[in-house]
């Protein structure tokens, strides 16, 4: 990797950490629902019990209301650290289901 | 509901609406033009305007030529043919090629039912732009294509059910909110009890297009990302996972049945005729004939079924015929966002249920842009905010500007596709380039007025007088005035956008005038000085 994008990348790292220290709410309404929006789905499609095409239709239809859910959360939860910690959780925790789990085909 | 959490409930709410109310502004507004992109394109192009034929000649042999003429240019992977109806009443081919490059390229031609002549070829413009604007943005590929564009309209639908959400939640009293409107008190409460009522007696319709917009949205954006992480990348393995693996073609050249022998193939269950029929592997022994149903039974874009081109025997066909729950829920989706549930095809029912969806999705434009002025309203005239009066100020203008001039965009395209004397192919720039140039141009006299109620008035009211002028227009320029069609047995259509027009242009003046010039400071004033009499200890 090209020490240019290794430095925008640790840009956008650092941008990240300070936006979520700074103001945990708004940085999780904006990016951490959707990133464990993501990696809690595409872990659930992985591991879900059930044919797969309907598993996924059944998920996808689903998909902006968990984004929604999560977003909903980070206002109505009144500990904003429980919001970000819960989300960045819930993304890591799906995403080693994700890379753990053998791939579909 | 505590009060630290109604607070935050509501700071979310104006939050959404405030940083995009903008966006959801423009695709509600957008998506409430873009339903009648069907019913536009015999206005648009005075060629299509033929009457509707009870026996439409036959056209095989027209289409079997432009597929051969299109094979001269790669691989024709699939191809398509439209048959005349009430809204369309033309035959409309469509052949979809891979060059030797591997680049895809579409080709269309449309045919008069009457005589099989081909209708002459006009660039994509107006009715194109109206539903792909609301669709994907028409999103420049320069800054990633169209699927960044409807991935960002998915968002819209998100935040947007993010705001009713939050809304309903911030209600504490729904009933009495729904049958509230003050509209003899302050400038404030009247476009907040609107707001309320209007959003409230909406809210399914406006829960139900947000849930589809979104769905149809960020499903673009949200299949190659699962591909990445399930399939390893491989999107089209995720496509045939969850519907099916697409046909292969047996590698044998076989004669095509006479495609006129199935625009009359009745379906047994519906007793419908087909619509349109979708060719897959042309010339080949595998080669089939998928004929489509408008579907008026069930809630269902198309209902289908698939013949062997060959011997026109029925053939299984996974990717249509699967009818799981999920699936049914899946193709219910498209329907329901676009309002084309509403019985055969073109009729009455039809064209009310598609009218019902135009008043709601300019009641969501209105309650939106309604959200931010209120949200300026407090701030210019409350004890809310914390940046000066001249930021609220320019705040509103830029409001004012941004869904007034949104309006003037949308009627500028169509003046222009009728004074267009370019190049075809450059049509759908121009149409572009007109639309932003009067919106932007709406928009910076909104930012150099001083006053926003005036303002409205006078771009509305122009708004009203353009729209009432384009069936001049249109009759001073293709020699079709509408009055005439009723007296004459060619298309209707036509006649019925350009009454449209007339009504919706009457009815925005109407509206207009009837807007205040200035804000009502009157009732205020006598508040204020009660307030202070009052505060006036009695002697």
């Amino acid at each position: 990797m090209s020490p240019i994008v290794i430095g925008i990348v640790v840009v956008v790292l650092a941008g990240i950490i300070a936006a979520t220290v700074k103001a945990p709410r708004l940085t999780s309404v904006i990016l951490w629902s959707l990133v464990a929006t993501i990696f809690f789905t595409a872990a659930l499609l992985l591991t879900a019990p059930g044919p797969f095409s309907e598993k996924a239709l059944w998920i996808t239809i689903a998909n902006p209301f968990i984004w929604v859910g999560f977003q909903f959360w980070c206002y109505w939860d009144s500990n904003k650290w429980r919001v970000a910690g819960g989300l960045i959780l819930l993304s890591v925790l799906s995403s080693i289901v994700v890379f753990a789990t053998d791939p579909v085909i | 509901m505590d009060r630290a959490r109604h607070l935050r409930n509501y700071d979310l709410h104006s939050w959404t609406g405030i940083a995009l109310g903008f966006f959801v502004f423009i695709v509600a507004f957008s998506g409430s033009i873009a339903l009648f992109d069907e019913e536009l394109k015999t206005w648009e192009d005075p060629a299509r305007r033929l009457a509707p034929v009870e026996t439409p000649i036959a056209i095989d042999g027209e289409f079997r030529a432009f597929l051969a003429e299109q094979q001269d240019e790669g691989e024709l992977t699939s191809a398509s043919l439209k048959f005349p109806d009430v809204i369309e009443p033309y035959y409309h081919g469509y052949a979809f090629i891979n060059d030797a490059d591997g680049q895809f390229h579409r080709h269309e031609r449309r045919w008069n039912p009457e005589n099989g002549d081909i209708l002459p070829e006009r660039g994509e413009g107006l009715s194109v732009w109206l539903l792909d604007f609301h669709r994907d943005l028409m999103w420049p590929d320069a800054l990633g294509g169209r699927t960044i564009g409807r991935s960002l309209v998915g968002v819209v639908g998100v935040i947007l059910m993010l705001a009713i959400f939050s809304g309903v939640i911030a209600h504490t009293k729904i009933f009495e909110e729904l049958f509230s409107l003050r509209y003899w008190r302050s400038v404030r409460l009247k476009w907040q009890d609107t707001h309320k009522v209007a959003g409230l007696w909406g809210l399914p319709f406006f829960g139900m297009i947000s849930a589809t917009g979104a769905f149809l949205g960020i499903i673009a954006i949200l299949s190659p990302i699962v591909a990445v992480l399930a399939f390893k990348g491989d999107t089209e393995a995720l496509i045939e996972a969850v519907i099916g693996a697409p046909s292969e073609p047996a590698g044998i050249e076989a004669e095509m049945l006479p495609i006129d022998d199935f625009r009359t193939f009745v379906n047994p269950e519906t007793g419908a005729m087909p619509a349109r029929v979708l060719i897959s592997h042309w010339g080949d022994e595998a080669a089939t004939y998928n004929l489509l149903y408008h579907e008026d039974s069930e809630l269902a874009a198309y209902d289908s079924i698939t013949l062997s081109a060959v011997s026109g025997e029925e053939v299984a066909n996974t990717q249509f015929d699967t009818k799981t729950p999920a699936n049914r829920v899946t193709s219910a989706i498209t329907p329901l966002h676009y309002g084309t549930f509403g019985g055969d095809y073109g009729s009455f029912s039809a064209i009310a249920l598609k009218l019902v969806y135009l008043l709601l999705g300019l009641a969501l434009a209105i309650i939106t842009a309604m959200g931010n002025m209120m949200w300026i309203e407090r701030r210019l005239h409350g004890n809310d905010g914390n940046k000066s009066e001249v930021f609220y100020r320019r705040l509103g203008r830029l409001t004012v500007g941004v869904t007034t001039g949104m309006a003037v965009g949308s009627l500028a395209i169509f003046y222009l596709d009728k004074l267009y004397f370019g190049a075809e192919a450059a049509r759908m720039y121009w149409t572009g380039m007109t639309y932003f140039g009067a919106w932007f141009a709406v928009i910076f006299f909104a930012l150099s007025q001083q006053n926003e109620y005036q303002t409205t008035r006078y771009v509305l009211i122009f708004t009203g007088i353009g729209l009432a002028l384009l069936p001049i227009l249109n009759g001073v320029m293709t020699g079709d005035f509408f009055w005439q069609a009723f007296t004459a047995s060619g298309d209707r259509i036509f006649a019925w956008v350009d009454i449209s027009f007339a009504l919706v242009g009457g009815l925005t003046v109407w509206a207009a005038m009837s807007l205040p010039s200035r804000r009502p400071e009157r009732k205020r004033k006598r508040a204020v000085a009660q307030t202070a009499a009052a505060a006036v200890p009695a002697e």
